[in-house]
């Protein structure tokens, strides 16, 4: 049965690291931070704030847990500019995520190893893992040391690297709150033949507990956790429709009774309807959730032919209450996307990853013909090779934004013809500030940082690059712009037009220029 | 039946009577399009044998931009004859044939479960479905169809119990149904195959009632196949058809692939297929089920779904019975799951997202989910005093929920959605109307929308409705000869109205009266004759006239 299990280890490497550099094209936002500031911290010892080895970081939309910038940077300090490296963190805990879930799985059914096996599969081909690996994902990093972290706590004897590992999950991403102390919770209380001690969780809970006064602590902290993780509550609209609701029904009752009908207990409906927005089956099954990086045509969290078993195996699992660790998992997973104001996405949701790789699993498990194993095989390859096809593909829409393929061109086009001044315009991007700085290893010292709150800003200038803020470059001149289509009348150029394209988005680039 | 049994389904018809029947007249706020096109030629038919367009009783009723199954048409008849041509009038078949639907699928589902509690509560959720009230209360040929569905399946059943013989006046009404709404052409038939082959040993025993039943289908059939495939009947399935969907469309490829790889991975038919699924499995999805399907306000705001809130645990509990326990025999299991299946699918295969009208072949098969999960909940309680503390919460929460749509449906949204309702179109024709012998022309602009132009309505039909214009005078009107280009007729024209331009422009044209939005007319209050207001104070049409006019 071995062979099965490097068989799983080897697809899982396979789609995770070939190509790691080229696809996704370009870099997104998110990566070139983290790049950059890996960059900053090996040279300097700051961020890109010239903040010294801060704890916590701010990835200008969010605060951000230390452990991915920290182990990025070893991986960084090899050739600084190399997306390759800066991805191969988070494939490899793509990886040992796969890994570690067959022998979570083995271990919570020992009698079962081809269910363990068959969890791993689904794990290593599913589009959801196989596009958080190959991306900078603090949240694939914060699962992996969860199922490590879970799988060694439910050794009696290894409890305590168990324990370690899920304060890395902690340190990993702010997610990771929603589930690693509840989960653990549940284990002691319901779980009777683990021989575990509360003082074995204690440490956990202090260390969330530090955590989360840490990040309340920190500038814009409390900020951070209602714009990205309670947004939902701070929705203005919502009370303005309940009062506008009242106003209509005028005369309908009482004032108090349309105070009844409409009133603040719809946030309730709402974290239900978050909750029941993420369990649609054509969230998972079809390309109807709002990840960016998933809205490519053909894109589904998990593979369409794995519908059927999802279902057969949802019908066994809820026949068999031995699965209700799992059961604890699935639910504590949905937690993080309950309170926001936006669609769930699947980075959000990256922990529901195992217990529905699972799920499918169960079903998969009922297989026993051979002819129809070969069958199931076929349809993945197929299915897996129209996802892949489409993730890979340079096609002409909005899912690819997120990675900028064209600002990367911008970059190769400034290293080959640089000389004196630059402006950049930010209306496709609205901060490439990031990236630049990143491909052109760029100091944080010779960055302009704008902050718009605490921990929200832009980088507006890099050395002899100004980005943005066309208001302010009024009658000035520069060697060289890149500009949207739109704007080219604004400057008036004596050099030639060139044009930098991916798909929809383009930049184009005139000489000698001043902006009227 | 005991007596309690007939009491208290009288009183679930009632509560459903209640909620398709009262101020019928008055809500919806307007009469939409498809109402009024129903309303006038079922009034031509039975003047004329007619329709608005002369041909004599036809199979396919022409309407704006497609064709009408006809089954809707001639079922109105009667009480367009009792009541006029007037909203209640246009209305109550359909209200009448929602309200029936509750009676039906208590029979239904007793015949199907065996179990007339479930049965029951089932008949009560449909009777206070906020889905099936909305629909019922306007005139949607798919209540009706949906009734022919329901009607077919019980006569099925009857037959398979050995009640009664007549299968073949199943085939009758299943084709009726296919005949009445375009959902049942694709719904009926695959439902009918269901059927045949979960019964399949019952059915083959009767060969001789099988054969008959299929002759007679098949005759019925036939001018279905020919509406189908002729170009008006192809007009309607090539105009929704789910690959004209716009979200889609931006996404096919429309001049050839760019390799052989895209060839193979990226066709028109994987991204086509893959769309499919996600229309598809979108009707499942609970949100759109329990808390905002319905879309009677405005994003963001209390909503309704197609059941209400408090029937999702009792549904989810239903789903679970229906799957792991033996609450019903394995073909009744068969039946629910494959009807809650395909009932979607139609929908899935046109061009709009999550339809709620389209979609209404599920009914009953969500209410008979939640109606059997709340039977087992009941019957979880073992001792009296608890029972009836469950009864009586339920109670409070049904009566809340009920207050709870009726401020939604009755107040918000008929105020919220009061343009796409048609408001104001009523005042404006029946103003227009009135004054007709003042002028020698009316022209009236079909573009309206309070923010701007947002809808191009269909005025000529609130003339001829609400001016219950005889159907004759109409269809010999010397200016309706170009009816193919022009519904013109007597001094009304319906054209964009010019004002603003110079040279011919409307503003110098004498003894005319313009109706059309206030941004296609003067804003001048003097020459404003009158203005017509949507049920929420907002403006939506008026009519100026010429300063010429003295």
């Amino acid at each position: 049965m071995k062979k099965y299990f490097l068989l799983i280890i080897l697809i899982a490497s396979v789609l995770r690291i070939l190509y790691l550099g080229q696809i996704p094209k370009g870099l997104s936002f998110k990566e070139a931070t983290l790049g950059w500031r890996a960059q900053n911290l090996i040279s300097s010892g700051k961020d890109e704030y010239g903040r010294e080895f801060p704890f916590i970081f701010s990835n200008w939309q969010d605060l951000e847990m230390p452990l991915p910038t920290y182990i990025s940077a070893p991986f960084v300090m090899f050739d600084q500019t190399n997306v390759f490296l800066l991805r191969l963190p988070f494939a490899l805990a793509g990886i040992l995520s796969v890994v570690g879930a067959v022998l979570l799985v083995n271990r919570i059914y020992p009698n079962n190893l081809k269910l363990a096996y068959l969890t791993g599969f689904v794990m290593a081909v599913n589009p959801w893992g196989i596009v958080l690996s190959r991306t900078v994902s603090p949240e694939i990093l914060a699962f992996c040391f969860l199922v490590w972290g879970i799988y060694f706590f439910l050794d009696n004897k290894k409890s305590f690297i168990g324990i370690l590992l899920l304060i890395f999950s902690l340190l990993s991403s702010k997610l990771a709150f929603f589930i690693v102390f509840p989960l653990l919770l549940y284990l002691c209380l319901f779980r009777k033949t683990l021989k575990i001690n509360w003082s074995q969780i204690l440490p956990i809970f202090l260390v969330s507990l530090f955590l989360v006064f840490l990040l309340i602590r920190t500038p814009g902290g409390k900020q951070s956790f209602f714009d990205n993780d309670f947004s939902l509550f701070k929705q203005t609209t919502i009370i303005d429709n309940i009062n506008l609701q009242r106003g209509e029904l005028g005369n309908f009752g009482p004032a108090f009774i349309n105070g009844i009908l409409f009133n603040k207990s719809y946030f309730l409906i709402k974290v239900l309807e978050n909750l029941m927005s993420a369990l649609r089956p054509s969230y998972f099954f079809s390309f109807d959730n709002g990840s960016p990086s998933s809205s490519y045509n053909s894109f589904s969290p998990l593979l369409l032919v794995f519908l059927p078993f999802f279902i057969f195996g949802l019908v066994r699992y809820l026949k068999d209450r031995r699965f209700s660790l799992l059961n604890t998992w699935l639910a504590l997973s949905f937690i993080p996307i309950i309170f926001i104001a936006e669609k769930p996405t699947i980075d959000r949701l990256v922990f529901a990853l195992l217990p529905l790789s699972f799920l499918i699993a169960l079903g998969l498990d009922q297989i026993n013909s051979k002819k129809w194993k070969i069958v199931i095989i076929f349809l993945v390859v197929i299915n897996l090779s129209i996802l892949t096809y489409s993730f890979s593909a340079n096609k002409d829409n909005d899912g690819q934004k997120i990675w900028q393929p064209e600002t990367s061109q911008v970059i190769n086009f400034i290293k080959e013809n640089s000389t004196g001044r630059i402006w950049i315009t930010d209306i496709s991007d609205p901060n490439p500030g990031p990236t630049i700085a990143y491909l052109l290893k760029k100091p944080f010292s010779s960055a302009n940082l704008n902050k718009q709150f605490i921990y929200k800003g832009w980088v507006s200038s890099l050395d002899n690059i100004s980005i943005g803020g066309k208001d302010k470059i009024k009658d000035q001149a520069f060697d060289l712009v890149f500009v949207s289509v739109k704007e080219k009348d604004e400057f008036s150029c004596l050099g030639q037009m060139e044009t930098i394209s991916h798909g929809k988005s383009s930049y184009l680039v005139m000489r000698d220029c001043i902006k009227q | 039946m005991k007596k309690i049994d007939i009491l208290i389904l009288s009183f679930i018809f009632a509560v459903g009577t209640f909620f398709r029947i009262v101020s019928l007249d008055k809500i919806p706020v307007g009469l939409t399009i498809d109402e009024l096109a129903a309303a006038y030629n079922s009034y031509s038919i039975l003047k004329t044998g007619k329709d608005e367009h002369s041909v004599f009783m036809p199979l396919q009723f022409r309407s704006v931009g497609d064709y009408k199954p006809p089954v809707l048409i001639y079922t109105m008849i009667p009480a367009i004859a009792v009541f006029g041509l007037t909203e209640f009038g246009t209305r109550i078949t359909i209200a009448v044939i929602g309200s029936l639907t509750v009676l039906l699928v208590f029979f239904l589902i007793k015949e199907l479960t065996k179990n007339k509690y479930i049965a029951l509560l089932t008949a009560f959720s449909v009777a206070i479905s906020p889905w099936h009230i909305k629909f019922s209360r306007s005139t949607f040929e798919a209540i009706l169809a949906l009734f022919f569905v329901l009607l077919g399946t019980y006569v099925f059943l009857r037959f398979i119990e050995g009640q009664t013989k007549k299968l073949w006046l199943s085939s009758i009404i299943f084709a009726l149904s296919i005949l009445t709404y375009h959902s049942e052409k694709v719904f009926t038939p695959l439902f009918a195959i269901g059927l045949f082959f979960i019964y399949k040993d019952n059915l083959l025993k009767f060969k001789k009632q099988l054969f008959t039943a299929l002759i007679v289908g098949l005759i019925f059939s036939i001018p279905i196949i020919l509406i189908t495939i002729s170009p008006e009947g192809r007009t309607r399935a090539n105009m929704t058809f789910f690959t004209k969907d716009f979200e889609l469309f931006q996404y096919l490829h429309k001049s050839g692939y760019e390799n052989i790889q895209s060839a193979i991975f990226d066709n028109n038919l994987v991204l086509s297929f893959n769309f499919w699924t996600k229309r598809y499995l979108e009707y499942f999805n609970l949100d759109y089920l329990f808390t905002n399907g319905m879309r009677f306000s405005i994003p963001n705001s209390p909503e309704s779904g197609l059941l209400y809130l408090f029937e999702l645990p009792f549904f989810l509990i239903g789903i679970v019975l229906l799957l792991f326990k033996n609450t019903f025999d394995p073909k009744t299991k068969k039946i629910i799951i494959f009807w809650f299946l395909i009932g979607p699918i139609a929908a899935s295969l046109a061009n709009n997202a999550q339809h709620p009208l389209r979609s209404l072949t599920m009914i009953p098969m969500p209410q008979l989910m939640s109606a059997s999960g709340f039977y087992f909940v009941f019957k979880l309680f073992k001792n009296k005093a608890t029972k009836k503390i469950f009864l009586v919460s339920m109670l409070g929460i049904v009566i809340f929920s009920l207050i709870y749509y009726s401020a939604l449906y009755f107040v918000v949204y008929q105020k919220t959605n009061a343009e796409y309702l048609m408001d104001g179109w009523k005042q404006a024709a029946q103003y227009a109307l009135n004054n007709q012998e003042d002028y020698d022309q009316i022209v009236i602009d079909p573009r309206f929308g309070t923010r701007g132009l947002d809808i191009v309505g269909i005025p000529y039909l609130y003339i001829l409705f609400y001016g219950k214009i005889d159907p004759k005078e109409f269809q010999g009107d010397p200016r309706r000869l170009d009816w193919q280009t022009s519904v013109n007729f007597s001094k009304f024209t319906f054209r964009e109205i010019d004002w603003a331009n110079g040279g011919s422009s409307d503003n110098k044209k004498s003894k005319t009266l313009y109706i059309g939005s206030p941004w296609a007319l003067p804003s001048i209050d003097q020459e404003t004759l009158q203005k017509f207001y949507l049920i929420n104070g907002k403006e939506i049409l008026r009519a100026v006239t010429t300063k010429n006019n003295e």
